[in-house]
């Protein structure tokens, strides 16, 4: 196949990957339910109603981390035991047949969750990958916490908080570690939206149920359980995703567009301004969904032209079939053989020395300045 | 555990229990250093292993707090070839089996020579049909389980006897009365539990009751945490509630009478090492090898391991005083008000009646079912056979729990005293006081303050001036 031909045929299959305008090619999500004891039960019905929707929007068990404090369906106090409802109807159980939960009971920790977030290095090698969030930086990760909050702090399991602050560290530190592409974070507890006024790290999408000195409330009572069964913030977002499906092409502006503080009784909140793409072009299905995306790279001209998709793990496909391994590959290595543009990387080498200039004038200039308060100071006495 | 490969067995055991809890959504990786022991009496290795004598090292934990529930079940269902959809997987349906009286779970791993690593999965549950059938009629049908195997038309499955015990219950007062003369459905039952209202004492007590007329003589092992501290020297035996003599142990070289187990780290001994059979051996007593090792606080839990002897038709009751310590701050559980769960004592029941035969010669008059008992006895297994196990329930202990609140207390009362002095003595530091005369003639003290007087009271103004 020849080189023109082969970018010919690029083109739409660039056109048909690349439309979401998303570059992730993988899904995650980090579920935590923070809240023990039985009375809590809507905190976890909270949590699993979200498991159930990021499963059934294909995430797969391997990339969903399930944290939850308490064991309500196998509590004594379960009339259905086994089971955990959303709603008073009772028509759909949560917990199932086929439920995986990793991080469970006392595991429940501001030190695990904080671990799985940074993890890397953070955790004993003999942890099993079920416990791990191994991202990379073609990963959106969905975080979706619930429980007992207020103003910056979230509890957990009755004995603990973890702050806004601490999260947003979390948070940066993955961005550093290169753990994310992008990131959604969603939480409902009281006053949420403080939970989300600390993070500082690009690509990150928040929202919450209530804005500070607002409480969170439930959204319904079951007799036969004895306890409110959901929060209201929840159950209006899950009642949206019920509407979504692998291919839907909802946006997230739909799903903030459905917030209606009249039904939800608190104000739910978006922060946006660390996001770079418009909520209209954000797809839902690109937080909640497991959509594989595949990258496409202009094959290389020259000596061995070949079709080269390029994969998440860098395998390459040839057109008849077979396939190459080069995990070796280079920048410098495609440079030579004269098929990949290397402007943008000697564009981000040139940014990134000229930032180091920069970065030496500042330094010097600073040491100026402090110089010469001293020498002023002196000179004073 | 993959490429990297741990080499010491510590490393290796943690590799391991991390690997369970990640494959049946456990906690199991809370098994760490504070519970793991090594009963070597009670436990011996199993399957093919190269030989017995060899040295070897074990390792033995238990997670009493642990719930098993659907998570747990399904893991265990992706093990098996078809799931849960066909042959008598098919019953294990969660709803149906968590709802059950009683349910356990299994796991069981062990190497067999030229057939490699066998894994036993099992799976228990103590149904009651009453409670499910939906008039609550009595007269049930045995369980159908005729299912379809992949590649059979019907598996065997060993039917057990089922004997229903017709009683008459408009003679229920008799019937009742008479429930002394039920014989036990279990040869051996035991039952522990912790007495005492303190905080800082309690009473253990074990009572095991022989239900067979030969002797039995039992293993017997309590693995517990530093939560619960054991006085050997109160240990008591009693048979049927008549004593039998107190425990209290001499060392042999000593002469010293062990009082609690700070005795034996004073005496010298290593923690390290259990103190051995040999120190506590009393041959013709019921209560015989009795192997003791301390718990270290914080790190280590106490592990007793003893042979008992059971008299036919007696019940053996074991008594002896614990202590609680008092817990640091942060190692309570977030339910710290609940308790503490502790792990089960294990009874592994290996003589029966072997040594003393001749004693046991049930004449037909007496033991009208000395040929069950017979066939019962020796449907136990001797030698070279897995042992049985019996387990007590989960005891629950009340700790000393502080108010949760009290270190916010203790910080905001610090911090204000703290303040207090701080201020205090910065401001004797950093002020002068000096006496100035106030001229009552002057019109305005406003007018002075402007200059270095901050406070007028009673004529003797404060002058503020830094240093």
């Amino acid at each position: 196949m020849l080189g023109s031909s082969a970018r010919a045929d690029v083109e739409p299959v660039t056109e048909f990957l690349g439309r979401h305008g998303s570059s992730h090619t993988n899904n995650w999500a980090v579920l935590v339910c923070a809240s023990r004891y039985w009375f809590n039960y809507r905190h976890m019905a909270n949590a699993l109603g979200m498991y159930r929707t990021v499963k059934r929007l294909g995430i797969p068990d391997s990339n969903i981390i399930l944290m939850l404090a308490d064991d309500v369906a196998c509590n004594p106090r379960n009339k259905f035991p086994g089971c955990v409802y959303s709603s008073s109807a009772k028509t759909l159980d949560l917990y199932g047949d086929n439920i995986e939960v990793d991080y469970r009971g006392y595991e429940v920790t501001v030190e695990n969750f904080l671990r799985v977030l940074t993890a890397l290095g953070r955790v004993e090698p003999s942890v099993p990958r079920s416990k791990r969030l191994l991202t990379d930086d073609r990963s959106n990760v969905f975080i979706y916490m619930t429980g007992h909050g207020g103003n910056e702090f979230l509890k957990f399991q009755d004995s603990e908080e973890i702050s806004a602050f601490d999260i947003a560290d979390a948070v940066a530190q993955m961005w550093e570690k290169k753990r994310y592409n992008e990131l959604f974070f969603m939480i409902d507890t009281c006053q949420a939206n403080t939970m989300y006024s600390k993070f500082y790290s690009p690509n990150v999408l928040a929202t919450g149920s209530s804005v500070i000195h607002e409480n969170s409330y439930s959204h319904e009572n079951d007799r036969d359980i004895g306890v409110a069964v959901i929060d209201a913030y929840t159950h209006y977002v899950l009642q949206f995703m019920e509407g979504i499906n692998k291919t839907s092409q909802a946006t997230m502006q739909d799903l903030f567009d459905t917030y209606d503080p009249d039904k939800i009784n608190s104000h739910p909140g978006v922060r946006s301004d660390l996001f770079p793409r418009s909520l209209r072009d954000a797809l839902v299905t690109d937080f909640f969904g497991g959509v594989a995306q595949a990258e496409v790279l202009t094959p290389p001209e020259g000596a061995q032209p070949s079709h080269f998709l390029f994969i998440n793990n860098a395998s390459a496909i040839e057109p008849d079939g077979s396939v190459l391994y080069r995990y070796g590959d280079t920048a410098t290595d495609l440079d030579a053989i004269g098929g990949l543009d290397g402007h943008p990387f000697l564009a981000a080498t040139a940014d990134g020395q000229k930032s180091a200039i920069d970065g030496n004038i500042r330094a010097w200039a600073s040491t100026a300045v402090v110089l010469s308060l001293v020498g002023w100071i002196a000179s004073r006495e | 555990m993959g490429d990297t490969l741990p080499t010491s067995v510590d490393e290796r055991w943690q590799g391991l229990r991390n690997s369970l809890a990640g494959l049946f959504c456990a906690s199991l990786g809370h098994l760490d250093d504070q519970r793991t022991t090594s009963p070597t009496l009670t436990f011996q290795p199993e399957g093919s292993l190269p030989n017995f004598t060899y040295p070897h090292q074990l390792r033995h934990a238990t997670l009493p707090s642990e719930h098993v529930c659907t998570e747990n079940l399904t893991p265990f269902l992706k093990l098996l070839p078809c799931k849960s959809l066909s042959g008598i997987a098919h019953l294990l349906n969660p709803h149906r089996v968590f709802d059950a009286d009683w349910h356990g779970l299994g796991v069981h791993v062990r190497y067999r020579e030229r057939v490699g690593v066998e894994v036993r999965l099992a799976f228990q549950a103590v149904f009651d049909p009453v409670r499910y059938s939906h008039d609550g009629r009595r007269d049930h049908e045995p369980l159908d389980v005729a299912m379809k195997w992949p590649d059979e038309n019907s598996f065997a499955y060993r039917e057990h006897p089922i004997k229903f015990v017709h009683t008459d219950f408009a003679d229920i007062d008799s019937f009742a009365a008479d429930t002394s003369k039920v014989s036990s459905l279990t040869d051996i039952s035991v039952r522990r539990n912790l007495k005492g209202t303190s905080q800082a004492d309690a009473h253990l007590t074990l009572e095991v009751t022989n239900n067979l007329p030969v002797r039995v003589k039992t293993g017997y092992l309590e693995t517990m945490p530093w939560h619960l501290q054991f006085y050997l020297h109160t240990l008591c035996a009693h048979v049927d509630d008549s004593q039998r003599g107190k425990y209290q142990s001499y060392l042999p070289h000593t002469g010293v009478s062990i009082l609690c187990p700070m005795w034996l780290l004073a005496l010298g001994l290593d923690e390290g090492t259990p103190i051995d059979a040999a120190l506590f051996h009393r041959p013709d007593d019921l209560v015989n090898i009795l192997s003791y090792t301390p718990p270290v606080p914080h790190s280590r839990p106490a592990l007793l391991q003893a042979v008992l002897t059971l008299p036919p038709h007696t019940t053996l009751r074991l008594t002896m005083d614990v202590s609680k310590p008092f817990l640091r701050y942060t190692e309570h559980p977030p339910d710290a008000q609940r308790g503490w769960d502790l792990p089960p004592a294990v009874l592994v029941p290996f003589a029966f009646g072997e040594e003393d035969r001749p004693e046991f010669d049930p004449s037909p008059s007496n033991e009208p079912n000395s040929t069950w008992v017979e066939r019962r006895v020796s449907s136990y297994p001797r030698r070279h056979s897995r042992p049985r196990r019996i387990y007590t329930p989960v005891m629950l202990v009340d700790l000393a729990t502080p108010d949760f609140s009290m270190p916010y207390n203790v910080i905001i009362m610090s911090c204000t005293l703290i303040a207090l002095i701080f201020g205090s003595v910065f401001n004797l530091l950093t002020r002068r006081f000096v006496v100035v005369p106030v001229d009552p003639g002057a019109a305005d003290p406003e007018k002075d303050a402007a200059e270095e007087v901050a406070h007028v009271d009673g004529g003797v103004c404060t002058a503020k001036q830094t240093l």
